[in-house]
């Protein structure tokens, strides 16, 4: 989910041509917490990875969050 | 109150004799910033800085009690009640341009009026109490004026209120409780506007009672001065009118001038232009900042990016930004030097212009994007800034040898007929008979 583990804001690189920080995945803008492709906190003030809902695979082409 | 030579009320016109007797009031006023308050007779202009603080509290009141008569406090028509002041509201882009650039000069003048303290020792014995008083003014000042930033329901409002909630989600195990009853939900949203704006209106009288404890306060050991020696006979000191009055009152007419040119000429240049985006809960500005009053403090929190002895930096960056004021109030007992003035304390005065320009570099760091080299220098600034209050102060209280002290006040101002000040074109040779 785009919600820094830090203080909530929400991390740029899901958008075209944002800073996707030094890991190629989220960067939060706030205080800059970086995260890789796998939403993976790798470095900065953030506690813990960004947090993933569960989801499941309904088809091939569905998946249902939450 | 103060000394024993401070002259007493003494209502000469018999309704004013009828009301002193009935209701002091003017007794009071009159002891207090009248002819009936003796006060140092050598403060400069570093001791104007508590009365703008002062004024700027007023102004603050005043225009927000009326900003508050337009503005609509829910999260669908905030942002529009203040684009409504600003166009359809007579003067109101002057009652808000006041209201904002009101609320830097505040800082500015608090922020001057507290290094004014660290310099001369004001914090010392027997001031350690209108010390604490002023750094809770300033703590109420912080919040106020970042529930008063959240009202407008901007970008940087919205962010902001996310953001600092979000402080309290780093304390172990109550944490997200405390934010999620601070925020009146998950996210902030109308009840998180609605709780700040009546916050925001209550918080200033607050401050304006403790002001008058602060002055209380003052107003038992009387001012502190430049020299930093005690008051000790009555050619010490003047009376607080008219001589203080008139001082206040150019230095007030000099800050009211500053802050016209900022509303008038300069009325955004102090705020983030992403603030006249409407809150959009779902993207955060690309770079988020708080008002420059903030950026010391902001550069400490996001100075700790590891863990560090088994606790997240998240709790690290929080605790520690707290921990900034905080440590304020144990600085009378960290500084044991019997010297209060910087004047007469050649390494303090030093380490003082040093923690200046750390303050200011942290400020620097705090307005700027988190790129790891502005990370690395706030961690610097904010080991230094720790450093000074811990490490140096206690141990230059040790190891300085301050310059000799004058042995009066009185003795520190007349230097004798040959240096004395004259009349343009007299030249300074009165005859030697005075002092």
């Amino acid at each position: 989910m785009g919600v820094c583990t830090h203080l909530g804001c929400v991390p740029l690189g899901a958008g075209q041509g944002e800073n996707r920080g030094p890991y190629g995945g989220y960067f939060c803008p706030c205080h800059g917490s970086i995260y890789d492709t796998a939403a993976r906190i790798r470095k900065g003030p953030a506690p813990k990875n960004l947090e993933v809902p569960d989801y499941k695979f309904n088809s091939d082409t569905v998946v249902q969050i939450g | 109150m103060s000394f024993p030579w401070a002259q007493e009320y003494t209502p000469k016109h018999p309704f004013m004799r009828w009301i002193d007797q009935r209701l002091p009031l003017p007794r009071l006023v009159y002891g207090s910033v009248g002819g009936g308050y003796p006060v140092p007779r050598n403060l400069n202009f570093w001791w104007n800085y508590g009365f703008l603080a002062l004024i700027a509290l007023g102004l603050q009141i005043i225009t927000g009690i009326v900003l508050a008569m337009h503005f609509a406090p829910a999260d669908t028509m905030a942002f529009d009640s203040v684009e409504h002041i600003m166009r359809d509201v007579n003067q109101g882009w002057l009652l808000r341009y006041a209201h904002s650039n009101g609320a830097s000069f505040f800082f500015l003048v608090t922020y001057i009026h507290i290094f004014r303290g660290l310099y001369f020792g004001s914090y010392k014995a027997p001031r350690e109490i209108v010390w604490h008083l002023g750094l809770v003014i300033l703590l109420l000042m912080m919040a106020t004026a970042f529930m008063g930033y959240v009202l407008p329901w901007g970008q940087m409002s919205f962010w902001a209120a996310k953001v600092i909630t979000g402080f309290f989600s780093a304390i172990p195990l109550v944490g997200t409780a405390i934010q999620k009853w601070l925020l009146g939900g998950y996210a902030p949203d109308n009840p998180t506007l609605v709780r700040f704006f009546s916050l925001h209106y209550l918080l200033p009288f607050v401050i304006a009672g403790v002001v008058v404890l602060h002055i209380w306060a003052l107003h038992i050991p009387g001012s502190n001065n430049p020299t930093g020696v005690d008051v000790k006979a009555p050619q010490d000191t003047i009376p607080f009118h008219p001589y203080y009055t008139a001082k206040d009152g150019f230095g007030a007419a000099v800050f009211l001038l500053l802050l016209a040119v900022m509303i008038f000429f300069l009325p955004n240049s102090l705020g983030d232009p992403v603030n006249y985006q409407p809150a959009n809960p779902m993207s955060t500005p690309a770079h988020i900042v708080p008002e420059w009053y903030f950026w010391p403090f902001y550069a400490i929190l996001r100075a700790f990016n590891t863990n560090f002895l088994w606790i997240p930096a998240k709790l690290w960056g929080v605790v520690a930004m707290f921990a900034s004021i905080i440590l304020l109030f144990f600085l009378p007992w960290l500084d044991k030097s019997p010297v209060r003035s910087g004047h007469y304390r050649p390494v303090f005065k030093w380490f003082f212009g040093l923690l200046i320009v750390d303050v200011a570099v942290l400020g620097y760091c705090g307005g700027s994007p988190p790129t790891e080299g502005i990370v690395m220098l706030s961690q610097v600034g904010s080991a230094y800034y720790f450093a000074h209050f811990l490490i140096i102060l206690p141990l230059l209280s040790w190891f300085e040898t301050p310059l000799a002290l004058p042995n009066s006040i009185s003795e520190s101002v007349l230097h004798g007929e040959k240096a004395e000040a004259a009349p343009i074109g007299m030249g300074s040779g009165r005859p030697s008979t005075a002092v």
